[in-house]
């Protein structure tokens, strides 16, 4: 079953045709990624789908919903979630808050008034979600540490775990493994290999195409805002396209 | 000045980190002039932390930096620039506010070649950077901000060049052109001190490679003695 | 028409020079100077007391003034303040500012001219100024001053930042320092000499204001200063030929409003001075480029430790007890006071409760959810003037009464959050200046609100057969609001709108990325902290028993603002300290002779220089080394 479908996206900026007449489509428990040179529009798509940017046209479907005009916050509440290019935490706050926040926004909307009569903060099944979610990309040592003294690589990890706190249906992520050394990459698959399992769709963008090979069941190279080809990593990945993609239009 | 063969970096048991919160502990490294030495290391491991003692951002609390046989330990980090020192920041290492001209011009100033010249040797290296002279450096895109960070050292090559997880986030051919630029300063006489999470990279450009973990360094290769 | 259009330039040349300091300011070093006003003051004062005191000749007072004390006080600040604010955050650096507003012109008062003096300052042209031209049409040498200065900065300074070396390391230190360190630029040099340039824009604005408002006044300075902000505003605080423009259309608009309005009700003579508020306003809503999220964050700000601000990583229970043992401990001497206090000082001391209130509102907006407002004594104005004047036109009792301008003031907060939604940081906390200046110009003066500087009286509360008049039962009454207000905004802090805020001052846009509706979260922190400002306001109004508009004034924003900052605007304790510190310590220093009597705001005001060093505020700070020193004694107590 399709979750999340994209048609004809594009997106200008200025004179730069960032996103030209893009459509793209996960299905349920999908691992989709995204390549393509630095520039190619990736991250442009990405604020596309989840609402950040509006596309100048093209519409958004979430489980078969038109969600092309509803706001960032809604989306995510439906059930998206995303994680940054450039890190983009809550600093402040610890590690474990970063999940729980995210746990409490997307359930939760009349906070206020149970703030005022119950406030204990504690609350079991948000505990033991945060709690499995620190495990599973081994992020127990950090938890009560402040998110803004975090190595780059620790911060990605977080990122994702804060995305997947919310419960999503389909989670992107704007190229996660950036700045992992081997072991952190090492949790990283293993933490979107058993998302996938449990029912999330994904959609990643990555450069690291050994990744890619080794957990994506889809790929689609992006080249200049516009989609190339689309298949099955083994076959899309050594094409002669994409060879083609990655050496000529690097970052225009 | 010293000779290429002589030691142009040499850092001993410097201990650092950021409020009480320590991260190196007893690291020394020797760096010859016109050399190339890569650290490498996991996540959190101190990497980015050496750099910025190194260059003066962040003061050791034990321990003495050594630069061209001058302690700079306690140093700033211009003294250290003009000193031919250049180091090429973790992440976005450009003025997103100014130009990519302005940006470039502002590093030429303090450079002893002249600014029109070095301008014109930046830009034949990196033609387009030139075609985007008058944009705001913040709308590159990530490739482009490190080559534009490469090229304000090109022009000029200093004697050292820290070179911070440069190739993060790139695409393999972008990374290839970043790496054909280190070489090219390499070549031209700069020493090198790359700082990568993998050593595959770095060992296009050197043999000498360190490890990093919790704060302390080994050598994974035969270190060069002084 | 075109006469007024003429007569407009000078007026609007005044704006225009003001708002190019702040905007150089600004441009050169990052921090939005309110302390302009307090820098032109001093200026003037000096060429005061050596040209027309001492008789010195005109250069050597206009050298001594301007160049050598305006710049060696732009030194002073960089050396000793702004240095180490370089890379601190946006509210650290305006608190900062904020009291040396306060601070410098109550110090040159106390240490030097005596409180209250206005010199008949002379002009740097002849004195008094020759007068060009006749009737309506006519312009004196000192307004001519004013203009010639203003196109010589706009063309001096704009020629400096575009063209010049310095300029552009200028631009660069500000965006980061570390950065232009590393490509070689002596960024504290590059700092020192942006002070000093406006610094020295700062005297010379001085000297040439003093002699057209007829008096070194430092209140003068602060008006314009305010009025200035919208030129800069207009020129988006970056561009000068804009400010310039700005500040032009600010004059000419003065004179054609007096001209073509009806004068004679209080609303048009209040319009008047209100317009730049407006027009600053306008522009902060309407100007599209300050919309834009800030992409030319410092991408070195990793290298500092992080401050103390965050959350204290002490497990939630042994946190909750901590702050209910505090919360008990205060009731105890709450309780004592009561039992033992004289009444005058029992008077002091619920005044002392009700500011605690007001001080609340700042740990709800400025402390939880980052957001500066500058507005909060409007909102304690409103809930004052709600109580004060239901009472007395419905009889309505004082005790609904707190909550009708808790619940009035929450209101009009719904109406201050609108800029919020659409600007940020430095343009927000603008946008709540100008929203409290146009409340104290155009509503606080009417009968039906604050009825001006005559004021309304607000009894106090009657429950039942029980009345409040004696301080000793309304001293405990007020005890228990304060309580019950501190209660809630804790409940606040720990729940989940403390959560949501947390969040939302880290990233907005990772915020709503995980489904918190950023806009709403922000209207209830403006309204819910309005509303406990309001409920502040009318407790402190009833305490008082008559309040005026002059209560309540931008002023007093201000003025709390920074003992808040001092004492933790982001805990209650804090909170409730603040409002002790401002009522206990002037009565202390009441016994000072009064030439002393701006001693208070010296204090206050460079005490806000020791938020740069503890964010968290002077309160927690020591309680959390107390709390250190106890268990490092207790642990080593344990291990020997
Ligand atoms: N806000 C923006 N303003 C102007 N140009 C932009 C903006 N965001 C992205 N771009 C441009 O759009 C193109 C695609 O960028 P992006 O989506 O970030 O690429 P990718 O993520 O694939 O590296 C680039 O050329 C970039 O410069
Ligand atoms: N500003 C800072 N304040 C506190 N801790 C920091 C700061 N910057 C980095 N750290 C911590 O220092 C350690 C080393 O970081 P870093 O030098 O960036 O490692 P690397 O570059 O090897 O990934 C990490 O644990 C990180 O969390
Ligand atoms: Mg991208
Ligand atoms: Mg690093």
């Amino acid at each position: 079953m399709t979750v999340l479908e994209a048609t004809s996206l594009t997106k200008r900026f200025g004179g730069i045709l960032a996103l030209s007449d893009v459509s793209l489509r996960i299905d349920e428990s999908e691992l989709v990624a995204v390549i393509g040179p630095n520039g190619a529009g990736k991250t442009t798509l990405f604020d596309c789908l989840l609402g950040t940017t509006r596309p100048d046209s093209g519409s958004v479907l979430l489980d078969g919903r038109d969600i092309t005009n509803l706001p960032v916050h809604r989306r995510a509440r439906l059930g998206m979630a995303r994680t940054f290019q450039r890190v983009e935490l809550f600093s402040e706050l610890t590690v474990r808050q970063n999940l729980i926040v995210a746990a409490r926004a997307r359930r939760q909307h009349r906070g206020l008034v149970r703030d005022l009569i119950a406030p204990t903060a504690e609350r079991p099944e948000e505990q033991a979600r945060v709690n499995s979610l620190l495990s599973l990309l081994g992020l127990d040592e950090d938890a009560d540490r402040q998110a803004q003294v975090l190595s780059l690589g620790r911060a990605r990890l977080v990122e994702l775990a804060r995305a997947l706190a919310t419960d999503p249906s389909v989670v992107l992520a704007d190229e996660p493994s950036s700045g992992l050394d081997d072991a952190d990459r090492h949790t990283l698959v293993q933490a979107l290999t058993s998302v996938r399992a449990g029912g999330t769709s994904v959609l990643l963008v990555e450069h690291d195409l050994d990744l890619v090979r080794a957990v994506a069941d889809r790929v689609y190279v992006l080249s200049a805002g516009l989609v190339l080809t689309e298949g099955h990593p083994a076959t899309t990945l050594d094409s002669a396209a994409v060879e083609a993609a990655y050496r000529a239009g690097v970052d225009r | 000045m010293s000779e290429a063969g002589e030691v142009l970096l040499r850092l001993e048991e410097v201990d650092a980190g950021y409020g009480k919160f320590r991260v190196l502990f007893g690291v020394s490294l020797t760096l010859l002039a016109g050399s190339a030495c890569a650290v490498v290391g996991p996540n959190g491991a101190g990497k980015t932390t050496l750099a910025r003692v190194c260059s003066g951002l962040v003061r050791p609390t034990r321990g003495s930096v050594v630069f061209d046989g001058r302690d700079v330990t306690s140093s700033s980090p211009h003294d250290l620039a003009t000193a031919g020192m250049a180091h090429i920041p973790e992440g976005r290492g450009v003025f997103a506010s100014l130009t990519v001209e302005e940006n470039l011009v502002l590093a030429f100033r303090q450079s002893t070649r002249r600014v029109d010249e070095a301008l014109e040797a930046a830009f034949e290296v990196y033609p387009r950077l030139r075609e985007r002279r008058r944009q705001a450096a913040g709308t590159l895109s990530g490739g482009e901000q490190r080559l534009l960070a490469l090229a304000r050292v090109l022009a000029d090559p200093p004697r050292l060049v820290i070179a911070d997880e440069l190739a993060l986030g790139l695409a393999p051919a972008a990374i290839e052109e970043i790496y054909a630029g280190l070489g090219r300063l390499h070549h031209a006489g700069a020493a090198l001190l790359l700082v990568e999470q993998r050593a595959d990279r770095a060992r296009l450009l050197t043999n000498d490679v360190v490890e990093m973990s919790h704060g302390r360094v080994s050598p994974l290769q035969e270190e060069t003695p002084p | 028409m075109t006469r007024y259009l003429i007569s407009g330039v000078p007026f609007g040349c005044i704006y225009a020079l003001v708002g190019l300091g702040l905007v150089i300011t600004y441009r050169s070093s990052g921090v939005f100077n309110l302390a302009f006003g307090a820098q032109a003051y001093l200026s003037a004062a000096v060429f005061y007391e050596t040209r027309g005191t001492h008789r010195w000749p005109l250069w050597a007072a206009t050298l001594t003034s301007v160049v050598i004390v305006g710049g060696a006080v732009g030194y002073i600040l960089e050396r000793v303040l702004f240095r180490r604010l370089r890379t601190a955050p946006m509210v650290v650096r305006l608190v900062s500012s904020l009291g040396l507003l306060v601070g410098i012109p109550a110090l040159i008062q106390a240490a030097w001219l005596g409180v209250g003096t206005r010199l008949a300052p002379p002009a740097l042209g002849p004195t008094p100024p020759d007068v060009i031209g006749t009737g309506t049409d006519r312009i004196d040498t000192a307004q001519l001053a004013v203009v010639a200065a203003t196109v010589l900065i706009t063309v001096a300074i704009g020629f400096m930042f575009r063209y010049t070396p310095l300029g552009l390391r200028m631009r660069a230190v500000v965006e980061s320092p570390r950065l232009a360190e590393l490509v070689g630029v002596d960024s504290a040099r590059v700092s020192s000499l942006a002070w000093i340039v406006s610094s020295v824009v700062a005297g010379l604005a001085g000297v040439l204001l003093a002699p057209l408002y007829r008096s070194v006044d430092v209140f003068n300075f602060d008006t314009l200063v305010v009025a200035a902000i919208a030129a800069a505003a207009i020129g988006r605080l970056t561009s000068l030929s804009l400010t310039v423009a700005g500040g032009l259309v600010l004059g000419i608009g003065q004179e054609l409003i007096t001209a073509y309005l009806p004068l004679g009700s209080q609303f048009v003579k209040g319009l008047r001075p209100s317009l730049p508020f407006l027009l600053l306003l306008i522009a902060l809503l309407a100007w599209p480029s300050l919309a834009r999220r800030g992409s030319g964050a410092d991408p070195l700000a990793g290298v500092d430790p992080p401050t103390a601000t965050g959350p204290i990583a002490l497990p939630a229970r042994i946190q909750s007890l901590s702050s209910s043992s505090q919360a008990g401990a205060a009731l105890a001497v709450a309780v004592v006071m009561a039992l033992v206090l004289p009444s005058y000082w029992l008077y002091v001391g619920t005044e002392a409760v009700a500011m605690g209130v007001v001080f609340l509102s700042f740990t709800v907006l400025v402390g939880m959810s980052g957001q500066v407002s500058l507005c909060q004594a409007e909102f304690a104005g409103i809930g004052a003037f709600t109580a004060g004047q239901l009472a007395s036109h419905y009889n309505l009792s004082v005790v609904a009464g707190l909550i009708a301008g808790g619940v009035v003031a929450g209101l009009v907060g719904v109406v201050a959050a609108v800029p919020s939604l659409r600007v940020g940081g430095i343009y927000l906390a603008l946008a709540t200046f100008a929203f409290g200046l146009l409340v104290d110009n155009l509503v606080f003066p009417q009968s039906w609100a604050g009825n001006g500087t005559t004021g309304i009286v607000v009894p106090r509360p009657l429950i039942g057969p029980v009345s409040f008049n004696a301080n000793r039962p309304f001293f405990a009454l007020s005890v228990l609001v304060l309580a019950l207000a501190a209660l809630l905004v804790s409940r606040l802090k720990r729940g989940t709108i403390g959560l949501y805020l947390g969040a939302l001052r880290g990233s907005e846009v990772a915020a709503e990325s995980i489904g918190i509706d950023v806009r709403r979260a922000k209207v209830v922190a403006f309204t819910l902290s309005a509303g406990v400002a309001g409920l502040g306001g009318a407790l402190l109004g009833t305490t008082l028993g008559a309040v005026s508009a002059s209560n309540f004034t931008f002023f007093q924003s201000l003025f709390w603002l920074v003992v808040v900052a001092i004492t933790g605007v982001r805990t209650v304790g804090g909170a409730v300290a603040a409002g002790v510190a401002i009522t206990v310590v002037p009565e202390f220093l009441a016994t000072l002779p009064s030439r002393y009597s701006t001693v208070a705001a010296v204090l206050f005001g460079f005490g806000a220089l020791s938020y740069i060093r503890h964010q968290e505020g002077l309160v927690p700070w020591a309680s959390r080394a107390i709390v250190d020193r106890a268990r490092r004694v207790w642990s080593g107590g344990g291990a020997g």
